[in-house]
């Protein structure tokens, strides 16, 4: 049962990107179109539930040497090797999938979400199922923010924007009006 | 083969130098404050009860100091002064964030709160800190173990971090009560 | 002398005309997340700041030692090492902010502007420019987070730095401290700027900026970076 309720607290009451603001650089930066958008939440959620898999024993390991604060060298250092093995290993072995999803990888070194992830599951004490399972969720969360996003964007592109707002601060606006809608789910769990 | 080799080799270097070097901050820097009665500690049990000479219910059979918590989820450590009849306890709650609150919550010798004092706020700031507001704490004095938390009203928009404020507080009195003569003989 | 003028040049460049967050656009997590407080927003700049520099003086200095190939990975783990290091330093002597920090202090690793830093600039140049390039790119970050805390601030909790503003106090706009507020304040302010800017929204944005430029490998056409 708390597994589910760390699923649909991760997706919907805490949504990593509308209420925890990790991930927002390719939030507003892959979101314009749904193709790319569903491509980037993929990679996202795959390269989570590996990352947490990874550096979830990495912690332990760390624990039993007594040195937790070397926990943010091991874990971006985990992520990046995992990232760098992943890319090359789809190039050789799926390159159709390489040209879909590939591009995506490099960048998801640098989103803060999948470090943020990693991070919380330690700081929520998690066990290990109950990680890969917020790990999930999370992805899911930033998945669907994006691809929702992608819809209201699509709407936007189309109206009569002043031209100030035009771009980058009408895509703020409208991501600050998606965020007020999910904080609906604020009172989902007492 | 040079070339394969090189790169990874850097890299490892690297790493190993960066992670000697945290190291070594972290020995020379760390200073471990479990079983001690810190400035902070104290001033926080002079913030609610005055001027004092507070120690720490330290744990006899141990080697090391630990501090005594009667295996209370939450409670980092009990302390009295040396008339025994002021008592604070020390505890970590969670509030909206994990372990947000960690306040010492004064115990009289009624066996109801005194006062609290914040060690540290972990809190969403302006929202979940407004719990820190004197008109907040100033209803959680009296609670006692016969108090309805659901009686006392929680702070707009702080309604987790209330609520964990309301926890404590029923730990705090709780534990007290039930080990009231411990706590009076130490 | 032309050389003390591209010297203050590095340095200037970083506050207004590059400003990370309101310009090019790095570095959006940290800006929305701590500026629910002035006073937290000052603090998260300074740090970053801090391992800004120090990131550049040593990746500057070890630009002929690290190979190509690896060198993400290195810049990574030296960016690393420096966070861990400054949130030791403020677990020590500024405990409050470390708190109000909480996970952000961690995520300064992969603040994009960092690692674009160092990937753009100060892998390819001397010392001293590098350092006046850290030091200009951290404080017009720190001064933009500065603007965006004092107005959330302000708005949403009736005070300003810790003291109360007597008529607004009584009755904030609590949703300036919540996440959408943090959205629709960096909007507003991102295209304040732009219209004193006078520049053409969307800003231009470069693969220069971008920390993935080269591992890319992406034609311009193909970038899915937004707004180039």
């Amino acid at each position: 049962m708390k597994l589910i309720i760390i699923l649909i607290t991760a997706v919907f009451v805490n949504n990593i990107v509308l209420s925890q603001f990790m991930g927002i650089c390719p939030f507003l930066g892959v979101s314009k179109q749904l193709k790319s958008s569903v491509g980037m939440g993929g990679a996202v959620i795959f390269v989570m539930v590996c990352a947490t898999a990874c550096t979830y024993p990495v912690y332990k390991l760390l624990e039993l040497a007594k040195v937790e604060y070397l926990q943010t060298v091991a874990f971006i250092l985990v992520i990046a090797l995992f990232v760098q093995l992943v890319e090359i290993v789809l190039k050789k072995t799926m390159p159709p999938l390489y040209k879909a999803l590939g591009v995506y990888l490099p960048l998801i070194t640098t989103n803060c979400a999948v470090l943020g992830v990693t991070i919380s599951n330690i700081d929520n004490s998690y066990t290990f199922v109950q990680s890969i399972v917020n790990a999930l969720g999370t992805g899911l969360a930033f998945t669907l923010a994006l691809v929702l996003f992608s819809g209201v964007r699509a709407r936007i592109a189309d109206s009569d924007i002043p031209e100030t707002f035009k771009g980058v601060p009408a895509t703020l606006v409208a991501a600050s009006i998606v965020s007020l809608s999910f904080m609906g789910f604020g009172g989902l769990f007492s | 083969m040079k070339n394969n080799i090189i790169p990874p080799l850097v890299l490892t270097i690297i790493c190993i130098v960066v992670s000697g070097l945290l190291v070594f901050a972290h020995n020379q820097t760390y200073v471990d404050t479990t079983g001690v009665m810190t400035d902070e500690l104290k001033a926080g049990c002079e913030d609610v009860f005055g001027k004092g000479e507070y120690e720490m219910l330290l744990d006899k059979n141990a080697d090391t100091k630990t501090p005594v918590t009667f295996d209370v989820d939450g409670v980092v450590s009990v302390i009295t002064d040396s008339t025994k009849e002021k008592c604070l306890v020390e505890i970590e709650e969670d509030g909206y964030s994990k372990g947000g609150l960690h306040v010492l919550i004064g115990v009289n010798k009624d066996g109801a709160v005194e006062g609290i004092s914040f060690i540290e706020c972990g809190e969403t700031p302006g929202l979940g800190t407004k719990v820190k507001e004197k008109s907040f704490l100033d209803t959680l004095v009296g609670f006692d173990t016969n108090t309805n938390p659901d009686d006392i009203d929680n702070v707009t928009s702080a309604t987790y971090s209330s609520k964990g404020m309301k926890s404590a507080c029923k730990k705090a009195v709780k534990l007290y009560s039930e080990h009231k003569e411990e706590i009076t003989n130490a | 002398m032309p050389e003390n003028k591209s010297s203050m040049h590095e340095f200037t460049k970083g506050l207004i005309k590059e400003n990370p967050t309101l310009v090019t656009l790095l570095g959006m997590c940290p800006t929305l997340a701590v500026t629910t407080m002035a006073v937290n927003g000052i603090g998260m700049g300074l740090a970053t700041t801090f391992v800004l520099v120090c990131s550049n003086i040593v990746i500057s200095l070890l630009k002929n030692v690290i190979p190509k190939a690896v060198r993400l990975p290195c810049f990574i783990v030296i960016i690393a090492g420096f966070v861990t290091l400054i949130s030791f330093i403020l677990q020590g002597y500024f405990p409050a902010l470390y708190s109000a920090l909480g996970i952000f202090l961690s995520l300064i690793t992969v603040n994009c502007i960092i690692l674009g830093r160092a990937e753009a600039f100060a892998s390819k140049n001397k010392l001293l420019p590098s350092i006046l390039d850290g030091l200009g790119m951290g404080l017009g970050f720190t001064l933009s987070l500065f603007v965006m805390g004092s107005l959330r601030e302000i708005f949403g909790s009736g005070s300003w730095l810790g003291f109360k503003i007597p008529v607004i106090s009584s009755n904030p706009v609590l949703i300036f401290i919540m996440p959408a507020g943090g959205f629709f304040v960096l909007g507003c302010i991102i295209a304040m700027v732009n219209k004193i800017a006078n520049r053409k929204p969307p800003a231009e944005i470069s693969c220069s900026n971008c920390p993935n430029a080269e591992m890319c490998g992406q034609t311009k056409e193909d970038c899915t970076r937004e707004d180039k």
